[in-house]
């Protein structure tokens, strides 16, 4: 192993807010190998999401480095890491611009890093769109009317028309309905093993974790407080905040309720106050 | 719970009955304007010679609105007043428009620095009463209709800016814009082609608003003697030189005047109705 | 927070809540659009029930049509009956308004939009306690707004009740709705996904304490959520509903242990599990979705009430 493929290198995020400097993230750093799903799980104020920012290059770190295959990312980069590191969001009602059609919106991409012969790039755009499961007739179509799963499936077209290596998600699934969040579920696995990506998973629901990450890194206010293997963290999670966020989960079957009742047992749900 | 329908936007339109009271205004306005050459009975008049031999007359089956001091047609001057009007609007909208519009996608858009400089540049434009603006443009050069219209763009624009500045930075927030800006999207595809329609129905809707206003000013202007000049028919200078013959041709001010109220209220009832189908759209 | 009992209330005990066979829709350019197929539910004194599906089922629907709050949409036709007690309420507001805040509170999924902004969370308290009392003194307002905030583990209810909701956090502006929505004593608490907003460790805070809460205070829950896990904590009884109609029901044990609807089946396997590895692969929609009501033993609606 020469060089990790995404590492985060003791990176301090400080914003100022109403006068006040907020640390977002407090010297934090994560190795993330080519081809692995690393899971950022934490909760709101954990930094999971500034993390996901600085990666983009929505903002510059404070303190500290990451590096893409070796190379320092900064918030100007050249097209070629942009197009290398693509996102989805959360919500996929505003992911998409209302204004335009499905097609404009997954073809932007191909045109803004000349992707296939210009003839070529409607063809190009139906592929992408029967790759997540779409027909391609929805090219022509206005995101307005379509379901959260449709959006979120074109919002992952929209990325992987950029021919992308790391995949960003930004809580993908948790604004959809539990029967579209299985199917997209499934449809972000069977993309990452096809295409060969990376996945930062960022989220805060760790039963989702367990399906879908082979790493997890877990964020508290800012600070990362454990990293290890899904397996790992899942069979003894070593902190005490890991714990709680499991023992919270509400689950629904008896099997479920005794895996995770072995951590509630330690923990005082009331114990922690505002 | 919504629910998708054709246009809902359209039938909150077609409902309101100030709104459809406003297209019918407009609709006569512009009809009139735009065919004033078979409309006019005597398109001859809208120049500097009328007829002498009908001086001031009353309003009649001959002159429907009456004749001026020099027996020119009242109404087919107000017809050709009207080209006039919504002409100068156009021109002064077509320019402004898209002035104010760019400088308000960038300060929008672009950083903070950006943004103080360029909306502290439209504030200074702003803080300036537009009457007196256009009173000291038109004072340097000489008073005309071209003037009188630089005079109403430069104190127009910055409400453009003012509106797409607003507009873009609820816009930036929305997740398309992040979504252009990772895919690797250039400033100008993500301000004209993301952005842009995005904010397009507010702007338009104040451009319909706009067209009334701009030709109350205009009419103002030339009202003071700052606008159009003699013999080009303008509903500002008609009711300022049918005042001094109040009351006893009363006719001479009180239908430019008429003529006037509108057209202003016509645009404004259609932007007014414009406005609240947009808003059921969303 | 342990599974809740089966606890099915004795046949005998008041409903509280009782709609039947109702039926709502809205319309739209190409004619009316029905959401809600006669639906029909009950809630006696006591019990909490659930009621589960998903966006689009129809469930915030029913929440919003028993407090009367639709009266503003472009409904079409509204058909069957909600019944507050003994007292019919569907197309009376003023009986709807009388009701509400006093006998009839509600939780919102966002507490900071469901208070006013503008006013002092004191202030709000002692409007909400003169519904209930409408000759209360400003001072025994206070005493009982102080207890209330007290109740829900507040420990500075007089920096609470000088605030104003922005100033609050997340998980206390919950806390201080379910404070003021039980400062009443209502009969019925209509809790509209509480707390689904929030952080998983707030949220099972928060329901913990609406848990016990209503508990002390003897209120009866119609508990409207799409989250199963949570339902299974927290509800005595279930109905799914699927599209506007109502595809099982059963007491929460029933349910979670021997789920028979297809719909519901489907929910259940779709949900990650903690202990599996695997992710699950279950359909989007099926036409069994769509298969007749399923009711458990000793589940189904009472007879009609004679008024």
């Amino acid at each position: 192993m020469s060089e990790m493929f995404l590492s985060v290198e003791r990176v301090t995020k400080r914003f100022r807010s109403a006068g006040r400097d907020v640390t977002a993230l407090d010297d934090v750093s994560i190795a993330v190998e080519r081809g692995e799903c690393h899971a950022i799980i934490g909760e709101s104020g954990s930094g999971k999401s500034t993390l996901g920012g600085l990666i983009l290059g929505l903002y510059e770190p404070t303190s500290g480095l990451v590096r893409f295959k070796g190379e320092a990312l900064s918030k100007r980069r050249p097209l070629r890491l942009k197009r290398a590191i693509q996102l989805i969001q959360q919500n996929p009602l505003s992911a998409l611009n209302s204004r335009r059609t499905v097609g404009q919106s997954v073809r932007l991409a191909l045109d803004v890093h000349n992707i296939g012969e210009r003839s070529h790039r409607g063809a190009l755009v139906a592929k992408l769109l029967g790759e997540v499961g779409l027909p391609a007739d929805y090219a022509g179509r206005s995101p307005q009317g379509l379901s959260g799963g449709e959006r979120q499936r074109i919002a992952i077209a929209r990325a992987l028309a950029c021919e992308p290596e790391l995949l960003v998600l930004d809580e993908p699934t948790s604004a959809l309905d539990v029967l579209v969040q299985a199917r997209v579920l499934q449809l972000l696995a069977r993309i990452r093993r096809q295409h060969g990506l990376t996945y930062l998973f960022i989220t805060h629901d760790l039963a989702v974790v367990r399906g879908v990450a082979d790493r997890v890194s877990v964020f508290q206010k800012g600070r990362l407080i454990e990293t290890g293997s899904t397996d790992e963290i899942f069979a003894a999670p070593q902190d005490v905040y890991t714990r709680r966020l499991l023992a919270a989960i509400p689950v629904v079957s008896e099997e479920e309720a005794k895996f995770r009742d072995r951590f509630r047992a330690e923990i005082d749900v009331e114990e922690a106050e505002d | 719970m919504t629910f998708i329908s054709e246009s809902p936007g359209w039938r909150a339109f077609r409902r309101n009955p100030t709104a459809l009271t406003g297209l019918a205004l407009v609709t006569l306005v512009v009809c009139a304007a735009l065919f004033a050459d078979l409309i006019a009975p005597y398109p001859s008049h809208a120049g500097p010679v009328g007829d002498f031999t009908a001086m001031s007359a009353q309003p009649s089956g001959q002159y429907l609105l009456g004749t001026d001091t020099i027996g020119r047609d009242l109404f087919t001057r107000i017809i050709y007043a009207y080209r006039l009007s919504l002409e100068m609007a156009i021109v002064v909208l077509a320019i402004a428009t898209p002035i104010g519009v760019v400088v308000g996608l960038l300060a929008g858009y672009l950083g903070p620095a950006w943004s103080y400089a360029l909306m502290r540049l439209t504030d200074v434009f702003l803080s300036i009463p537009p009457l007196v603006l256009a009173m000291s443009i038109t004072g340097f050069l000489e008073p005309s209709a071209i003037h009188g219209m630089m005079a109403i763009t430069a104190m127009w624009w910055p409400w453009y800016a003012r509106l797409t500045y607003n507009l873009t930075r609820a816009e930036k927030q929305e997740g398309y814009v992040l979504a252009a800006e990772t895919v690797g999207a250039s400033l100008p595809h993500i301000l004209f082609r993301e952005i842009l329609p995005n904010c397009m129905p507010a702007i338009l809707t104040k451009m319909t608003i706009d067209v009334g206003f701009v030709i109350l000013i205009a009419s103002s202007m030339s009202f003071l003697g700052l606008g159009a000049q003699a013999p080009t028919p303008d509903l500002g200078s008609m009711v300022a030189d049918g005042a001094k013959y109040m009351p006893d041709s009363w006719w001479l001010t009180v239908f430019p005047a008429l003529a006037i109220l509108i057209v202003v209220m016509g645009f404004n009832l259609l932007g007014d109705g414009l406005r609240e189908a947009a808003d059921v759209r969303r | 927070m342990s599974v809740a009992s089966a606890g099915v209330v004795g046949k005998d005990s008041a409903v509280v809540l009782g709609v039947r066979n109702l039926r709502l829709s809205f319309s739209a350019l190409r004619g009316p659009v029905e959401v809600l197929h006669g639906v029909s539910l009950h809630v006696r004194r006591g019990e909490k029930v659930a009621l589960v599906g998903e966006s689009g089922s129809g469930k915030s629907t029913i929440a919003r049509l028993v407090l009367g709050l639709l009266q503003d949409e472009e409904v079409a036709a509204i058909g069957g009956s909600v019944r507050l007690g003994s007292r019919e309420i569907l197309g009376d507001q003023t009986a709807i308004r009388a009701a509400r805040g006093d006998r009839v509170a509600m939780i919102f999924q966002d507490a900071v939009s469901a208070f006013n902004p503008t006013f002092l969370i004191g202030d709000q308290f002692r409007e909400v306690l003169r519904r209930g009392d409408p000759k209360i003194s400003n001072s025994e307002a206070l005493r009982r707004a102080r207890a209330a905030l007290a109740d829900v583990y507040l420990h500075e209810p007089d920096r609470v009740l000088g605030s104003y909701v922005f100033q609050l956090s997340g998980g206390m502006s919950q806390r201080v709705m379910i404070a003021l929505a039980l400062a009443n004593d209502p009969e019925l608490l209509i809790a509209d996904e509480p707390g689904s907003s929030l952080d998983v460790t707030v949220q099972a805070r928060t329901l913990h304490l609406m848990n016990e809460l209503i508990g002390r205070h003897g209120a009866s829950v119609l508990f409207i959520s799409h989250n199963l896990g949570v339902v299974r904590e927290f509800a005595d009884r279930v109905y799914v509903i699927y599209r506007g109609r109502i595809v099982e029901h059963a007491t929460a044990a029933q349910l979670f242990a021997d789920p028979r609807h297809p719909y519901t089946r489907a929910l259940l396997a779709a949900i990650p599990k903690l202990d599996r590895t695997r992710l699950p692969d279950t359909p989007e929609t099926s036409p069994s979705f769509a298969d007749p009501l399923i009711e458990h033993a000793g589940c189904s609606e009472p007879p009609p009430a004679s008024a």
